[in-house]
Order: C-alpha cells, then structure tokens, then sequence
C-alpha cells in the first residue's frame, strides 16, 4: 500500500540559503540545478555550492523526496549508494532509486565517479532514477566495483 | 518603446483561475500571502510542514517545480504559471507517478 509521508525536516532550498545569508542583490553565485525524482508530482531545485560532499548531498536529496517513497528504506538505499559503491548492484538489482546527472555536454551520467568539486562545476541537472531504468549505466559501474574488489 | 506586462495564472482545482503579476511582489512571502488571501488559504500554503498544502509553478522548460527553492529573482525570471495543489491532489499525483514508473512506462522519457 502506498503512503505518502511527511517529512517534517522539509524546506525549501531558498529558505536554507537565506538563513547562511545572501549578499544585497539576492545573488549568492550559487548553484542551483533542477532535481526530478522518477515518479515524483512535481521538482525541486538544490543549491550544489551548500554541500561539500556526495554525503551530504545525498542526505539533503533523501530528506527532501522521501515523501514520495514508500517508507525510508529506498531513501536509505540511495545514502548507502555514496557511502558503498558495493552497494550500487544490491541498489539496482532492488529496483531502489540511482542519483544521475546530466553534464555539461548534455551526457547523463551516474553520480558519484568524480571528485565532488569536478560534479559541481559540471552537474546542469540531476534525475533520481528508478533502479530498473539505470540498468544501462550498470556496465560500465561492474566493471568499476569488480577492479576494485 | 514596448511596455510588456506580464501577467501569471494561478489555477487550483475546483476554483476559478486568477491572475497575478509576480514583479509586483518583492519576495515569496509575499507571494504566497496573496495567493492564499485570493483562494481563502490563509496559512496553508505557507505552513508546507503540517498543512500538505503544495505551491508549485510551471517554469519556461514546462516543467513543474516546487515554489520557494530557487532565489526570488530566479523564480520571477522563469516562472510561467502557478498551481496550487492540495494534500489528496499531491497524495493521487504521486501514487499515479508510482504506478507508471513501476508499469514501465516512464522507460526512455527523459525527465
């Protein structure tokens, strides 16, 4: 059964930010790129610049979709997926949610490969994926977790 | 020399459309404060925590995005439309979102 849940840590990127302060003219050179979540009514915007880590985004980005989760289980499937690149296969094979992005020649690409302030100069637009429709990305992130291991 | 008068709708379900001009605000309290005063929402819209009530807007790519994230003068420059949405409204877009994307028909679409 489906349930839509409150998150009560919910606010919006704006607010966040004007509580670190804006500058007179309301331009924080901040960088804010759209973020859509498979399934999900309607999108949010994130500041990137407001993070230092994959960690931390990927915390921020949990909080504010796990209203359109069923429980806190897929959420939580998404922070270990920064924490644990094992992870990604049981988080694909579980159909729970891959964070992606679309750089700057348009390419969509699977977050976390790169050093975080490389994502941030390249991120334009990030799409939490259904796990299912990752699968194209899934070779290439094999290969990488089976040099590893 | 043009003037260009811009004018934004704000649709809720069940209610008659209004129109509104957002460079005549000066930021989203503001907005918001209208909006609720013209659809007799006074302090839904703003209390996003406990009311279930949703602002979002349509933006120049048509897509729909949630207000208040971006700075205020982003949001001016690219907004295009406004909706207000209500908790079962919110609740029914996201179970119909759930649906499709386990059906696999969202497969290919590039959000």
């Amino acid at each position: 059964m489906f349930a839509v849940q409150k998150s009560s840590t919910e606010e919006s990127s704006h607010q966040k930010n004007e509580k670190n302060s804006m500058n007179m003219n309301g331009n924080n050179n901040g960088s804010f790129v759209k973020v859509s979540m498979d399934g999900a009514p309607y999108l949010r915007k994130v500041d990137l610049k407001m993070y230092n880590s994959y960690p931390q985004l990927s915390d921020a980005l949990a909080k504010m979709f796990s209203s359109f989760t069923i429980g806190s289980c897929e959420s939580e499937g998404m922070k270990d997926f920064f924490m644990n690149e094992r992870a990604l296969m049981d988080v694909l094979n579980s159909s729970d949610y891959v964070p992606t992005y679309e750089d700057k020649d348009g390419d969509w690409m699977l977050v976390g490969d790169v050093p975080w302030e490389m994502f941030v100069e390249s991120c334009k637009r990030l799409r939490i994926m259904k796990g299912k429709e990752a699968i194209g990305l899934a070779p290439r992130a094999m290969e990488k977790c089976k040099n590893r291991s | 020399m043009v003037l260009l008068i811009q004018c934004q709708q704000v649709q809720k379900a069940g209610s008659v459309g209004r129109s509104i001009d957002v460079t005549t605000f000066k930021n989203y309290e503001e907005l918001i404060r209208a909006i609720e005063c013209m659809f007799g929402l006074d302090g839904l819209l703003n209390d996003t925590k406990g009311s279930g009530w949703k602002l979002v807007y349509v933006d120049y790519e048509s897509d729909v995005l949630l207000v208040g994230d971006d700075p205020w003068e982003e949001f001016v420059g690219c907004v295009r439309c406004i909706r207000i949405l209500s908790p079962s409204e919110v609740q029914q877009m996201s179970e119909e979102g759930m649906k499709l994307l386990n059906s696999g028909a969202l497969q290919g679409i590039n959000v």
